[in-house]
């Protein structure tokens, strides 16, 4: 699995939010993506994969073009950061809807899919849940819901916007670990957007940073993610807190 | 209960209430039918118990059920296309264009046979015109569907009002009830029947995608749905089917919306169960509600549409009620 982009230029209506950009998405890797509200993450992810049309540019997953037919839900999953469910549904046949590029045209769901559905329902902790309609659901359990939909849909690229917001802490850990050991162990990409500094810092093994007009740095976390470019980054003042060899960096909100 | 026989138990008695209902309804009338004659037609094929119920009640019957048929699967797939709850078969105009098409037959004295091709004129006309201002778009949006087909079907009611307005008194009557609903026009219960049968064969194995259609358009879209195919197909189907039965019967009202609904708070959202169990109670209810307007007031008939929402009104509400106790 790979994605390319090559000479990819993005704007929202006046707003550049990239001009010009390559970049390569390869297997294995924890992308993640920051930036200021409003600077075009969502718009920068939607267009990677084809969600949105781009103005300039192609982009590729594993040489054909991203247009292409051959492209499909097997390889490309996303993750929205909000959603309106219009009709309910059960939080079960929710996350088991992540099997559908799966299922041929005339197939059904096999014992395969209801086992991998099964699987990530325990996973996200939603087994008390799986009756009830996906509507009533909290907002952090309905994070969770989509979570495991996108993890049944098990595409080689996981693309996620703002995955963690809306969860408890102990849940943002253990989506981010989760999603690690995907990298590592199944070799997926995983591209997301998040703002926490130091789950990005310990998490993504490469980082792409939005700034206004279009400035992009990217590369890896360790050296994009220091405190200038952070700094930078946030438009605000951050203290360096070192605890043993890692160091974390907070908002100077004292004073 | 065991899953496996609440299936069965299921299908059986989405089976058995169109059977029932048709029985009733051929039994019904001015005429009284007993049920020993109903049963001996097929060796006294002279009398006039075979005639009525074969030559006048049967078609007529037939007709009713695939337009209930007809209405409630378009209104299943408005309702899933649009992402709206209040969706119906009506809400993108075809019965207005149908409306003007009809009552102008009328106005204009033609025969009763030129009603029903009126009708299908006007709702083809409605259809183009939707098509064409769909085909402006860049992409499918469910939102500009429903504006355009609510502002088309506002400005066939104003042109209705004025026909209305202008026609002499004593047309507006039949305009009236066809409007409401009215199965006196109904004719060739064996096309009716076949086009309810293609329109559930070209949807059945577009099920599952209604599934995942319900989810919302973004979401289908990331699960690899083409929204803009698909959703155009299924704007054909539900259309046709609309316009099919406007022509059949007029604009019989509310079983398109509820009955999609009723079978959601009964059986769930899962279209490979909601389409079938649409038709099979949608044609019900009207098959029922046209014997209690053929007899009810006998002689006098009334418009069928009024007596669907006398039934189904008072049914839904009682639904809902309870179903949000269940959810509480």
């Amino acid at each position: 699995m790979k994605l390319v982009a090559s000479k990819l230029s993005v704007s929202i209506k006046e707003q550049v939010v990239c001009d010009q950009l390559d970049i390569e998405f390869n297997q294995g890797e924890f992308w993640g993506v920051l930036g200021a509200n409003g600077i075009g993450k969502t718009t920068l992810l939607k267009s990677l994969i084809g969600l949105l049309s781009i103005q300039q540019g192609e982009i590729f997953v594993n040489h054909q073009s991203i247009k292409s037919s051959s492209v499909s839900a097997q390889q490309i999953s996303f993750l929205y950061q909000n959603y309106s469910d219009v009709f309910p549904i059960s939080v079960y046949d929710y996350v088991l809807s992540g099997r559908f590029p799966h299922v041929k045209f005339w197939g059904h769901y096999q014992s395969i899919d209801h086992g991998i559905c099964q699987k990530n329902i325990q996973l996200f902790e939603l087994a008390e849940f799986k009756d009830r309609n996906i509507q009533t659901l909290s907002g952090g359990e309905r994070k969770r819901a989509s979570l495991a939909q996108l993890m049944t849909q098990n595409a080689d690229l996981m693309v996620l916007d703002e995955p963690l917001n809306h969860l408890d802490l102990k849940h943002q850990v253990f989506i981010l670990k989760h999603l690690k050991m995907l990298c590592r162990e199944q070799e997926k990409c995983v591209l997301m957007t998040l703002h926490d500094i130091n789950f990005a810092r310990h998490f993504c093994d490469k980082v792409l940073l939005l700034g206004p007009s279009g400035e992009i740095n990217l590369g890896l976390t360790k050296d994009i993610l220091i405190k200038e470019n952070i700094e930078a980054l946030v438009n605000y003042p951050m203290l360096k807190i070192q605890q043993s060899d890692q160091s974390y960096y907070f908002p100077s909100i004292a004073g | 209960m065991n899953h496996a026989v609440s299936k069965v138990l299921i299908s059986f008695v989405l089976i058995l209430i169109p059977i029932i209902s048709i029985i009733v309804s051929l039994v019904s009338g001015i005429i009284e039918i007993t049920w020993s004659e109903l049963f001996s037609l097929s060796n006294s094929s002279d009398s006039l118990s075979y005639k009525i119920i074969v030559d006048v009640r049967l078609p007529r019957t037939i007709c009713a059920f695939a337009v209930g048929g007809m209405l409630s699967m378009a209104g299943a797939i408005m309702q899933t296309l649009i992402r709206n709850p209040l969706a119906d078969p009506y809400i993108l105009g075809i019965s207005g264009g149908a409306s003007i098409g009809a009552i102008l037959a009328i106005l204009l004295g033609f025969s009763s046979f030129w009603v029903p091709l009126g009708a299908m004129s006007g709702s083809l006309v409605s259809m183009m015109i939707i098509f064409l201002l769909i085909s402006q778009l860049s992409s499918f949006s469910s939102t500009h569907l429903l504006l355009y087909g609510v502002v088309l079907a506002m400005g066939w009611n104003a042109i209705i009002s004025f026909i209305l307005t202008i026609s002499p008194a004593d047309s507006l009557h039949n305009m009236l009830f066809w409007m409401m609903g009215d199965l006196n026009y109904a004719q060739s219960p064996s096309l009716a029947i076949f086009l309810l049968l293609v329109g559930l064969l070209l949807i059945l194995p577009f099920t599952k995608i209604l599934n995942i259609l319900n989810l919302g358009n973004e979401q289908a879209m990331v699960l690899g749905v083409n929204i803009n195919k698909m959703s155009l197909y299924l704007l054909l189907i539900a259309s046709f089917l609309t316009a099919t039965s406007v022509t059949i019967a007029g604009s019989i009202g509310f079983v398109g919306l509820i009955v999609p609904h009723m079978i959601r708070l009964t059986l769930g959202y899962n279209h490979t169960v909601l389409i079938p169990a649409s038709i099979s109670i949608g044609g019900s209810l009207i098959v029922i509600a046209d014997t209690i307007a053929r007899t009810a007031f006998s002689p006098l008939q009334l418009p069928v549409g009024v007596v669907t929402a006398f039934i189904g009104v008072p049914v839904f509400l009682l639904l809902l009620v309870k179903n949000n106790q269940v959810v509480k």
